[in-house]
């Protein structure tokens, strides 16, 4: 996620740079033609590229909204996920009753706060196809994370084994139904919270919304040098360029948003929050770390 | 048996690039159970040691939940630091994603990642655009090595034999034969790569019999259009790291050395060895391995 304040045409450039070379070089070949070969017949002044340009921007104003959403929707999910995991780390340390004090093993309220981190990291790894076991057994220690190596759906498995480490606990007298309905329902919010970033991830943007804007774009592009080569003769092309440059930026930018799960600059800044929740939950166990907040790294933050 | 774990160096400038290379990073760490050094040079001139301490812990940020993970930092000339701290682990892997795409042709621009690459007696990995590792997680089950002629050594097949059997993968030897015509005189005088696709699969026999690790090998023999050939050669075995050794990688012009074309399309990802490499992967054992 980009979190400094101007977007540097560096990062822009590269998607947008092939279809401004070529345009340019059509542009600059119809003015030439127009104005040193004496091609009048070249100038489409009758072009109605304004209707042509406000119907193509109510295209590009669609999927902008639609790729926005998106991007704002997993945005709210990890945010929600922050919340969630606060309140569950909070059950899982204060409402167990007779939890261990032994220092040989780790008590169970524990234990379930350390898999609530490894399902933050698993889930951050999942959305983004990264292998998460290196980081799981960091956190859970090898054994436990060489068990989840046979599942596919890591974070669903740590959902699982957390349900089984509560039922435990309730068979072992430390927990009653009421207190037990009430972590299970954060438990219920964490897998759809999970399914939501999953929807998010598999279904991309209707192709109609993808392809049309696109389509248009390209040909209203070709068609400006035509208007305006009557008015404007060897000038043309750095309006049509600066012109094609609006619409085909609004293009890029919008479909660099539409996958916010993608490993790219225009994430949800899924590896700092991750931090932020493993700090905080970390903080709550009273268990000392070293980790830091994660920073923007020129201007962005993952 | 050498049980030691390899070690990866991941050298960063904490590009788009590198950023996108970080599951792949993620895959080797698990694969192998290697330790993990993330190394950044920064220019003193351009941020200070602070600013550039920040991004390096906020780089890769997961690393540091991984058992074994470290982060250095060096100031000055990018390709001074790298290659130094290089050459005190040179039983380490070099990794080194390709840099981003700026959209503008560089006739006259010199490749880090090449003259690395070039300067370096230890392995680099490296990884386009175009080349990603499979899935993310579980082992690789099928590696590629690539042979072009018997001249440019036989470390990197050793290397990936090691490799195919601590991964308990498949070995692939890929070769293509390239099309005969008049042209072709001169680089017979130079080199004894084989010229017709029989003589081409005995050699890689004999190659495969005399490696000692590697329990199930595959050869893949084509011939035609080098580049196009390797890419077909590439998606029928699989693979999906592909082992080359380092004459091999480069090509040279007249002003530098960049990536040799034939393997800019591949789509995996690419271990370069030099000859003079130790070897990275545990339990390889060195055999003589000269082709008959």
């Amino acid at each position: 996620m980009m979190v400094r304040d101007q977007l540097s045409l560096k990062r822009l450039w590269p998607q947008a740079s092939k279809r401004l070379l070529l345009l340019l070089a059509f542009d600059c070949t119809i003015a030439v033609l127009y104005s040193v070969y004496d091609m009048k017949f070249l100038a489409l002044s009758g072009l109605p590229l304004a209707p042509l340009g406000s119907a193509i921007t109510i295209f590009l104003a669609f999927r902008t909204n639609a790729a926005y959403g998106r991007w704002w929707e997993a945005r709210q999910l990890w945010g929600s996920l922050v919340n969630t995991s606060r309140a569950l780390a909070r059950q899982f340390l204060t409402m167990l009753d007779h939890d261990s004090d032994d220092l040989e093993h780790i008590p169970l309220g524990r234990r379930l706060v350390l898999h609530q981190i490894a399902f933050v990291h698993a889930l951050r790894c999942h959305l983004r196809r990264q292998n998460p076991f290196p980081e799981l057994s960091g956190v859970l220690g090898v054994e436990e994370t060489d068990r989840l190596r046979g599942y596919g759906n890591v974070p669903a498995a740590i959902n699982l084994k957390m349900g089984r480490i509560l039922k435990e606990a309730k068979q072992q007298g430390m927990l009653d139904s009421f207190r037990w309905i009430s972590i299970d329902e954060n438990l219920t919010a964490l897998s759809n919270i999970q399914g939501a970033c999953e929807r998010i991830k598999n279904t991309p943007l209707p192709r109609q919304f993808d392809y049309l804007p696109r389509l248009l774009v390209n040909a209203f592009c070709w068609l400006v040098p035509f208007g305006l080569v009557g008015e404007m003769g060897l000038m043309t092309p750095v309006a049509s360029v600066l012109i094609s440059f609006t619409f085909i930026a609004a293009d890029v930018v919008s479909r660099e948003i539409e996958d916010p799960f993608e490993n790219t600059i225009h994430d949800t800044p899924m590896t700092s929050l991750s931090r932020t929740i493993e700090m905080n939950l970390r903080e709550q166990m009273e268990l000392p770390h070293t980790l830091r907040d994660v920073q923007p790294v020129d201007g962005f933050v993952y | 048996m050498n049980m030691r774990s390899p070690h990866l160096i991941f050298a960063t400038s904490f590009s788009d690039a590198c950023h996108a290379a970080i599951p792949a990073a993620a895959r080797i760490v698990d694969a192998l159970g290697a330790k993990l050094t993330i190394l950044h040079v920064y220019n003193p001139q351009e941020k200070t040691f602070r600013e550039a301490d920040g991004m390096l812990h906020s780089f890769f940020a997961e690393a540091d939940n991984y058992p074994q993970c470290d982060r250095r930092m060096t100031s000055g000339p990018v390709f001074d630091g790298i290659t130094d701290f290089c050459k005190h682990h040179r039983d380490a892997l070099l990794f080194l994603p390709a840099s981003d795409r700026i959209g503008m042709p560089r006739p006259f621009h010199r490749s880090l990642r090449m003259r690395i690459i070039r300067a370096l007696p230890s392995s680099v990995w490296t990884l386009n655009e175009r080349q990603r590792l499979g899935s993310s997680s579980g082992s690789m089950k099928h590696v590629a090595a690539w042979l072009t002629s018997p001249e440019e050594g036989l470390e990197h097949v050793q290397q990936a034999a090691a490799h195919a059997e601590a991964m308990d993968a498949t070995l692939h030897l890929l070769h293509v034969v390239p099309d005969v015509n008049e042209g072709m005189l001169g680089s017979t005088m130079l080199s004894e790569a084989p010229l017709g696709v029989g003589y081409a699969e005995d050699w890689l026999k004999r190659i495969a019999g005399k490696l000692p690790q590697a329990r199930d090998v595959k050869i893949h023999v084509a011939q035609g259009n080098r580049k196009r050939q390797l890419s077909k050669l590439l998606r029928h075995s699989q693979a999906e790291l592909m082992m080359v050794s380092r004459e091999s990688a480069l090509q040279y012009d007249f002003f530098r050395a960049e990536l040799n074309r034939t393997l800019e399309d591949c789509s995996t990802a690419l271990i370069c060895v030099a000859q003079e490499t130790s070897s990275l992967w545990p339990s390889a054992a060195i055999g003589s391995l000269q082709p008959a």
